[in-house]
């Protein structure tokens, strides 16, 4: 009956307080409690999970006493259990009288890893976590065992930012295998991972990784600040992060960076900024970040950086295509004729001859088209995918045309600012580029190339006064920074880029100190080798 | 975090300065009455220009950290100070004004021609009280975008017209065909105080630069360039339109982009000129409404960010009502205003100043020594 009310105060107080769950859960009564008799422990265990189908026990002998080991059946690999655990726990021993736990494991488990559990409280997190634990009857404290086990994808190539040079894995949804992704590729103790656990109900791990003679002091306390503030059930994706710690939600730019690379992560760290893993989702996160990182790929410092400027030239291009190319063609052809050259307007007009609505109307439709058609192309199982390209492609687009509905300018218009709207690596930046597009065309509609220009320069006055855990969103452009612009529109050599973003005022400003362009040796020496 | 404290960065204030002196000056015709020697009388007020804002930088260093109004509440004691920066807000607030029904002029006579213009002036003074809303850092940055934008168009249409073929050099000749006295007539007071003289308007902004050691050095280049580009827009209009027609041309920077045709794509970039010449507009607003805005936060004692919608309202109104049409708009830009409102608010007042200012800072000074 106690443990009852106990953990309905847990679950009170859970509702008022917005301090961590775990701070709650270590309050409660109930968790606090060890007993040294065996049944009592495991009458308590049994109610704490509620007699759920996948917490088992299994009773076995330890010297001349009982024992039990507890385990959720579906967070461990059973044959590891069977292997490690319950195959040693049958080995002799008997009658022999151990003294105390210690004895115990070294006995049985010399091997496996293991951690000690001294409340009901620890017991309880620790077969959440998928340990097998060990509770002996007359003895202080429990071991947990880690079995290993639980079932995880492996690791694969990842499905957003593709490249097609460069390392090929991706992250999976457990984030020690993420973790252990970055730390192969920065081997130095330097790096330093902080867990947090976010969500009353669902406990999910949470880990931040920084270099830590390099990171900014203060963007670091405000980022753990930002994270402890989070007051909330379930975090099931670092989406659900994101929109907790931004500076401000009320804008279409992503302040925070995601990917699904760990070549891109580690870079980052490198740079000096924080990268946040979450247990069960492949995206992590990274702060601060800036407008213009959106427009880098990790590829882009695999490739030679001649075409790689040229590159990323083209997407910023195709970033203003996406957004005002279809704006644009409302502005031009309902008030200003006389932009274009005389020829083109000639067959622009003509084409539009037979198309029963205004400008506007034309292209909203078939923007509007083109956003169902490519979620639908998300959503929809993959088996009638081809289904739907040729639906789309052929049907809507060729048909529409020669219905008369709309002009074929029209339709090379949308499809061009919608296929520039893909340029973008991350997937989340192109969305607010779409979505402002939708206005550009209205106020294109109403007034013209004022209008345009108008929500042009609102929206960059926007865009300027957002932050990014206190950084001025569009810098290193503006507030201009000489000495960042070697990684920006175009890309240094990787020997000449040797800074670290200097808007990030990290303790160690220089990544190399005497980086050098590669020179053939000299004719002299080169003679005698 | 850090306390968020306003400021500008010199690069800012540079980008500022050039983007509110060839605002509106490239639009409208500067020093007509100097004929085909304006671009000699620009150059001659620009070495002004120069003088002045360095007069203006001096008196503010002599305070640091106050701005114009509160170096008026030193000089001149509450009850002056304060209804003299109130004079200031006024003509502030009506210069705003001025320069928003400017721009929407240019907007109605170019491409809107049955937009009323209270619709442009109510949707460029929204831009001006967002930006303002949130705060001078944003002004900067944002300028910072768009400068090169709008310098790159206003240097790109002296070369496109030269392309094209409608730069006549001949028109330039005679060079001081009357001597020196039609320029000077052009640089006092007209091209002194419009657009140079209107940096008194940086009064208010400079107190906010991190670096104020610099700042003459800074202040002054960008006058020197602001003023190199405005020679050569002057240059541009007078060679392609020619003395008299630069005269008659409500704007001549319109009017000789007209002659810009090449490859028989690029025609009629009149249009596009009109929006590259709206930052300018843009900047020039938020950079004096800014300054009313700080005078009223001295008078009333309130941040100046809770009056910018209301007295934003109010400017859009004034830029309606100021005149019944363009000419008596123009008009009293060319003959009351310089006299009546430039003269006295950008150097009158500030030399009158500048006395009592040096007279109570050293005293100031006296008595910390004999203190000491």
């Amino acid at each position: 009956m106690s443990i009852l009310t106990d953990l309905f105060y847990r679950r009170k107080s859970k509702k008022s307080g917005n301090k961590t769950d775990k701070e709650l859960f270590d309050r409660a009564e109930v968790s606090k409690k060890y007993y040294q008799s065996l049944d009592k422990n495991s009458k308590c265990l049994e109610e704490l999970f509620n007699d759920s189908s996948d917490f088992e026990k299994i009773e076995v002998k330890i010297g001349n006493k009982n024992g039990c080991v507890f385990y959720l059946g579906t967070m461990l690999n059973k044959n590891e259990l069977n292997l490690q655990v319950l195959d040693s726990l049958r080995q002799a021993f008997k009658e022999k009288d151990f003294k105390d736990i210690e004895e115990v494991r070294e006995a049985y488990f010399p091997v496996i890893s293991y951690k000690y559990a001294k409340t009901l409280h620890e017991i309880v997190w620790q077969i959440l976590n998928g340990y097998a634990v060990l509770i002996v009857d007359q003895h202080d404290k429990a071991i947990a065992l880690e079995v290993g086990g639980g079932d995880k994808r492996s690791i694969e190539e990842p499905s957003t930012q593709t490249i097609i040079r460069g390392p090929k894995d991706g992250f999976i949804e457990s984030i020690d295998t993420n973790i252990g992704l970055v730390r192969s590729r920065i081997k130095n103790p330097q790096l330093v991972f902080e867990d947090f656990y976010i969500g009353r109900d669902s406990n999910t791990k949470l880990s931040i990784g920084y270099l830590k003679n390099v990171v900014n002091q203060d963007i670091l306390d405000e980022l753990k600040k930002r994270l402890k503030k989070i007051n909330t059930s379930a975090v099931l994706d670092t989406g659900n992060i994101e929109e907790f710690i931004t500076d401000q939600n009320f804008t279409p730019f992503p302040l925070i960076y995601n990917t699904e690379r760990p070549d891109s992560v580690s870079g980052n760290i490198l740079d000096g900024k924080i990268a946040i893993f979450l247990d069960g989702t492949p995206f992590v996160l990274i702060a601060p970040t800036v407008f213009t990182d959106f427009f880098q790929s990790a590829e882009d410092y695999y490739q030679p950086y001649f075409m790689t400027s040229f590159i990323r030239i083209i997407r910023y291009i195709s970033f203003m295509i996406t957004l005002v190319l279809p704006s644009l063609y409302v502005a031009l052809t309902t008030y200003h004729h006389e932009l274009l050259p005389t020829q083109l307007l000639i067959s622009v007009q003509s084409q539009r001859e037979g198309v029963p609505f205004p400008a506007v109307i034309e292209i909203l439709v078939m923007e509007l088209t083109f956003e169902v058609l490519r979620e639908a192309g998300v959503r929809m199982p993959r088996v009638v995918g081809q289904t739907l390209s040729i639906v789309g492609a052929l049907v809507i687009g060729q048909a529409a045309v020669e219905a008369g509905l709309v002009s074929n300018v029209l339709v090379i218009i949308v499809a061009f600012s919608a296929i520039a709207s893909f340029v973008s690596p991350i997937y989340n930046f192109a969305i607010a580029a779409r979505l402002i597009r939708f206005l550009l065309i209205l106020v294109a509609a109403m007034f013209g190339l004022y209008g345009v220009l108008w929500v042009l320069i609102m929206m960059v006055i926007h865009l300027v006064s957002l932050r990014s855990f206190g950084i001025p969103y569009l810098t290193p452009v503006a507030p201009f920074k000489v000495g960042d612009q070697t990684d920006i529109f175009v890309r240094f050599p990787i020997w000449a880029d040797n800074k670290r973003p200097s808007y990030l005022m990290t303790k160690a400003p220089v990544k190399n100190e005497e980086s050098k362009p590669p020179s053939p040796p000299k004719q002299d020496s080169g003679e005698e080798s | 975090m850090k306390k968020l404290v306003e400021q500008i960065s010199l690069w800012q204030l540079y980008i500022i300065i050039i983007c509110f002196q060839i605002g509106s000056a490239a639009l409208v015709g500067i020093g007509n009455d100097a004929k085909q020697d304006a671009w000699i009388a620009v150059m001659i007020a620009t070495i002004l220009g120069v003088g002045t804002i360095l007069f203006y930088v001096f008196f503010l260093s002599k305070l640091p950290d106050k701005n114009l109004f509160e170096i008026f509440v030193f000089c001149f004691g509450k009850w002056v100070g304060k209804s003299l920066t109130f004079l200031y807000v006024i003509y502030f607030f009506y210069i705003a004004a001025r320069v928003l029904r400017d721009f929407c002029e240019l907007l109605v006579s170019s491409i809107f021609e049955y937009t009323p213009i209270e619709v442009i002036a109510i949707s460029m003074m929204f831009i001006v009280i967002y930006m303002l809303q949130h705060g001078l850092e944003v002004l900067g940055r944002t300028s910072e975008i768009f400068f090169p934008y709008v310098i790159t168009f206003i240097v790109t249409i002296g070369i496109a017209i030269f392309l094209s073929g409608g730069i006549e050099f001949k028109n330039l000749q005679p060079v001081l065909s009357e001597g020196f006295g039609p320029i000077l007539k052009a640089v006092f007071p007209g091209l002194l105080t419009f657009p140079f003289g209107e940096a008194i308007a940086f009064t208010l902004i400079i107190p906010y630069v991190g670096k104020v050691k610099k700042v003459g050095k800074v202040t002054s280049a960008a006058v020197l360039t602001s003023g190199f580009l405005l020679t050569y827009g002057a240059l541009v209009q007078i060679t392609t339109l020619g003395a008299t027609l630069k005269e008659r041309a409500n704007f001549p920077l319109l009017s000789a982009s007209r002659e810009i045709s090449l490859l028989n794509f690029i025609e009629r970039v009149d249009l596009v000129i009109v929006f590259f010449v709206m930052f300018g507009i843009i900047v020039k607003v938020t950079v004096f409404f800014y300054g009313g805005l700080k005078g009223l936060e001295l008078i009333v004692n309130k941040p100046f960010r809770t009056m910018t919608f209301s007295m934003g309202t109010i400017i859009a109104f004034l830029a309606v009502i100021i005149s019944d049409n363009f000419i008596e708009h123009i008009e009293e830009g060319l003959i009351f205003v310089p006299f009546y409102l430039h003269l006295p608010f950008q150097f009158i007042i500030p030399f009158l100043m500048l006395p009592i200012l040096l007279w109570k800072t050293r005293k100031k000074k006296q008595k910390k020594e004999t203190s000491l």
